[in-house]
């Protein structure tokens, strides 16, 4: 090979992306959290904040707290979220978007927003608490303020991001290899477990380490809707950060999460592989690995087992096969996580000064304080235009990054993948932070400009996951065929590689534009109060006041979202 | 085309001129940013203070919503010399926060004289109160009818007073109520016995149904019926009480606090931000606030722009202040970080 002819390393494309992280995250980051490492009183190296930390039981008790709620939290989406999925991949292509656009309705509204109709819904005297107390099931008042309500909230908001990721997998998978199976003489259920299961195992793991990555980092759904038991690691680095002023023990909490985040990320990466070269229909990855073949062990006895289940099942109920099950399960699901979503229009239609569910009469007043209100109305504006300009941004970093890194022969993908998902990692008040001492100095303190940086490194770890797992499922050999018949990569990436991940590349830009939508720590510090975005404005009303405004504004995007959105099914050709 | 261009600028400076040369009225972009608490209060304090300062002086105030302790964001501002803030509302323990041991705060410079008519410690050097708020126990009249609760030792037995409670998820006030329900007076509370404070929290904990974090959540827990009785801030209850709940608050032991507004050191617009704040010792201005917000004035002949009904639901009332004590902001500045580590880990274990 003569030099010229040399490539190099796919791994460049992520260039982009390592530049913009390098120099808005892990830099200013860094420096920040260099204080941990601090003495108080001299300012030389001292270890005493750590020792604090592992030696007061408390704080043991909150990390452990925090992990096991976050595992809680993934278990959950994943059995619950999973078969939804599936019944999803399986639903005609229309349908399946107008479901998915149900789905993700939930995502739409603020956590804020969602917290608060729990409390009103769940509450004591609330809507569910009076139809358990009419089935005479009820123990009035104990639905909040208890691990079960926080873990059923936090599912809730992160069920919608589970089942994207896990459909944008499954979308993928040829159901042609599931009836080669059955040829081959496999029941369906075996046919299921041990061919399209395994398939989708890519979009579990990548759900999985979504939810669990993100509910490590909750704080407001715990302070909430939870008892002090439900203390999170996110709410004591804040309380340290605003109450105490003390950061050299938040930034020695703050290092600890993410070290041990981290620890989590690199595990899921060994089980799964996610950051590997392109397996799925390519070539697996050393199929003799122990990991891989008791995985396989697992899903062969798994098929068997439930295979005849089904059939004692059958044969005992006459052939009956719940065929209606698994619609009924979806639309169940679907029913819970749009709930509160419903539950909001009344509310908002409310001729009371607060939230309350049924509400006492109908009014149009707080529509019209909202669209009265510049306030409201320019935050809801700039949180459109942020989101957007966040999602191009992010999704051309997270493409070019997601396909460099999946054709990659590189040993350094491992630690490219750690550096994507470190956004998430880190506390986002933290990121927030170490923002606003950079961007003072760049002069980018409350300006959109500053917030719409901040949002990208916020959204990056979603949009390339999602992205990921799609590529994972990509056959590289189309590419491959596409330059033999004269495509360059460009022409190849084009009309090859994008129309068929199109589904990852959609869902990435919703959630990329989603998660800036919804970001309140980097819009609060960043924006000062002068450039308000939604969320800001949400929690200014959350903090001193909960008017019915908010649920009105809240209404009002849920209303101009989905019908932008059947506006684009509408205008979509007939496939 | 140059000709009609000049002509439109010799108008335009024409019209100008008025606003330019009137010596009491700046420039028409002079402006200000002040950060207060948001909410119900916000919106009266806009009414109050910033519309009749911009429409008395041309300048514009901005208002911005801050952070329930706005300490942080304030250093932050000041050590990054971005000021998006010319002046924030803050209570005096936040100032003792901001003095020591670096100086965030710029000096308000007002002449004694248009101070004679506040309550004594209402003006430091660099901070101005006009907004004093109770910290109170309040409790569901449908639940107790007339019979509630009268002191915090009544709060603390749950024998005589079953139901669901809730108290604040912070030190502030916490303390010193548990304090009182263990039999110290008011006036005599600090000093606060910490040790003491604990023993007696130790007793309520497990009836605590609910640790609230936001004033915006208070309201919610009392309007709503979650609990039976709270602690809670006067104008909290207050809105609640507004609304028609069946919320009753107990005057007659608790503690009393004041907002009011600093500047970060340093801020460009300093000498303007003086004025805005010079403006709100008027008390046309505060009795403007106060019949919007359940909250009471600094200025003392307020009282006599205030009609007396509403002036008796203020935490200022002669009626309502003998029950209460001020918070001693000089023993929690010494105290607080302290205090709020044992009252996590307490809270926690």
């Amino acid at each position: 090979m003569t030099l010229a002819g040399r490539r190099l390393d796919p791994l460049w494309l992520a260039a982009p992306g390592l530049v913009f992280l390098l120099g808005f995250l892990l830099a200013p980051v860094l420096q920040l959290l260099s204080v941990s490492l601090e003495d108080a009183d001299t300012g030389g190296f001292s270890l005493a904040a750590y020792q604090r930390a592992f030696g007061v039981p408390v704080y043991v008790r909150v990390i452990t707290n925090t992990f096991v709620m976050a595992l809680q939290t993934m278990a959950c989406c994943l059995v619950l979220g999973y078969p939804l999925a599936y019944w999803l991949a399986r639903l005609p292509k229309r349908r399946q978007r107008l479901v998915s656009l149900l789905v993700l309705l939930p995502f739409w509204t603020s956590a804020l927003v969602k917290n608060f109709a729990w409390l009103v819904l769940l509450g004591r005297n609330g809507a569910v608490s009076g139809v358990l107390d009419w089935l005479g099931i009820a123990e009035p008042g104990s639905l909040l303020f208890n691990r079960g309500a926080v873990i059923f909230a936090m599912t809730h908001s992160m069920l919608p991001l589970a089942v994207v990721a896990m459909l944008s997998v499954m979308g993928q998978i040829d159901n042609r290899l599931v009836l080669a199976a059955g040829t081959l003489g496999a029941t369906r259920v075996e046919a299921f477990w041990r061919v399209f299961f395994q398939l989708s195992m890519p979009g579990v793991a990548s759900a999985g380490l979504l939810v669990f990555i993100g509910a490590l980092g909750y704080f407001i759904t715990p302070a909430l809707l939870g008892s002090p038991r439900e203390t999170m690691m996110g709410q004591v680095i804040i309380l340290q950060i605003q109450t105490m002023d003390n950061w050299i023990f938040a930034s020695a909490l703050a290092a600890m999460l993410i070290g041990a985040a981290l620890l989590s990320c690199l595990l899921f990466d060994r089980l799964f592989g996610l950051s590997a070269i392109a397996g799925g229909s390519g070539v697996q990855r050393s199929p003799r690995s122990p990991v891989r073949r008791f995985g396989l062990w697992l899903l062969a006895r798994l098929g068997s087992g439930f295979s005849r289940l089904a059939e004692g099942l059958a044969r005992l109920l006459g052939g009956h096969r719940f065929g209606w099950l698994l619609p009924a399960y979806g639309i169940a699901v679907i029913a819970v996580l749009v709930l509160p979503i419903l539950a909001l229009f009344p509310m908002a239609f409310t001729s009371s000064e607060f939230l309350s569910f049924p509400p006492p009469g109908f009014s149009l007043r707080w529509f019209a304080e909202y669209f009265a209100s510049p306030v409201w109305v320019a935050a809801t504006l700039r949180s459109f235009g942020i989101g957007a300009a966040t999602a191009v941004v992010t999704l051309c970093i997270a493409t070019l990054a997601g396909f460099g890194l999946a054709r990659s022969g590189s040993r350094l993908t491992g630690a490219v993948f750690l550096l994507f998902l470190l956004p998430m990692i880190v506390p986002s008040i933290v990121v927030a932070v170490a923002l606003f001492y950079l961007f003072a100095q760049l002069g980018l303190v409350a300006t959109d400009l500053g917030i719409m940086i901040g949002h990208t490194v916020h959204a990056i770890p979603i949009a390339f996951v999602i992205l990921l797992a799609t590529l994972k499922g990509y056959d590289w050999r189309l590419d491959q065929a596409a330059a033999t018949l004269g495509a360059n990569r460009l022409r190849s990436f084009l009309r090859v590689a994008m129309p068929l991940t199109k589904g990852g590349l959609v869902a990435a830009g919703i959630f990329a534009f989603l998660s800036s939508f919804e970001e309140l720590t980097v819009a609060l510090f960043i924006g000062g109060g002068l450039r308000s975005t939604l969320p800001k404005q949400l929690w200014d009303d959350v903090v001193l006041q909960v008017s019915p405004t908010l649920v009105a504004a809240s209404v009002v995007v849920v209303v101009v979202v989905t019908a932008l959105f059947l506006l684009a099914e509408a205008l979509r050709p007939k496939d | 085309m140059t000709l009609l261009n000049r002509r439109t600028a010799l108008k335009l400076a024409a019209l100008a001129a008025p606003v330019v040369w009137t010596r009491d009225r700046a420039f028409g972009a002079e402006q200000i940013t002040v950060a207060d608490v948001g909410g119900a209060p916000g919106v009266a304090i806009r009414r109050a203070f910033y519309d009749p300062f911009e429409q008395a002086t041309g300048i514009k105030v901005v208002g911005v919503v801050h952070e329930s302790d706005p300490t942080v964001q304030f250093k932050l501002l000041v050590d990054s010399r971005s000021y998006i803030w010319d002046a924030c509302m803050v209570t005096p323990a936040h100032v003792a926060a901001l003095s020591r041991p670096r100086d965030y705060l710029d000096p308000l410079n007002i002449a004694p004289a248009a101070a004679a008519n506040l309550v004594p410690g209402m003006l430091t050097p660099n901070w101005l109160g006009f907004s004093v708020f109770s910290t109170t126990a309040a409790y569901r009249s449908d639940k107790f009818g007339e019979n509630g609760p009268r002191s915090w030792k009544d709060f603390w037995d749950v024998q005589k007073f079953p139901g669901r409670r809730a108290l604040y998820r912070g030190v502030n006030g916490t303390i010193e109520e548990a304090l009182m329900a263990d039999g110290v007076a008011a006036k005599d509370l600090y000093p606060l016995d910490v040790n003491r404070a604990f023993r007696k929290l130790d007793q309520i904990k497990r009836h605590i149904n609910v640790w609230w974090t936001s004033g915006a959540q208070n309201t919610q827990l009392l309007q709503s019926g979650e609990v039976d009785m709270s602690d809670t801030w006067g104008a909290r209850a207050f809105a609640a009480i507004d609304s028609g709940a069946p919320v009753k608050m107990v005057w007659s032991e608790g503690l009393y606090n004041t907002d009011g507004w600093s500047i970060p050191k340093g801020t460009p617009r300093a000498d303007l931000v003086r004025r805005f704040i010079e403006y709100c010792i008027k008390p046309e201005q505060q009795a403007v606030y106060c019949n919007m917000v359940a909250n009471g004035p600094t200025n003392t002949r307020t009282f006599e722009i205030l009609s007396p009904q509403r002036a008796a639901v203020l935490p200022t009332s002669p009626e309502n202040i003998k029950g209460l004590a001020p918070v001693d902001s000089v023993w929690w500045a010494a105290n607080r970080v302290r205090v709020v580590e044992r009252f996590q880990d307490w809270l926690l274990s």
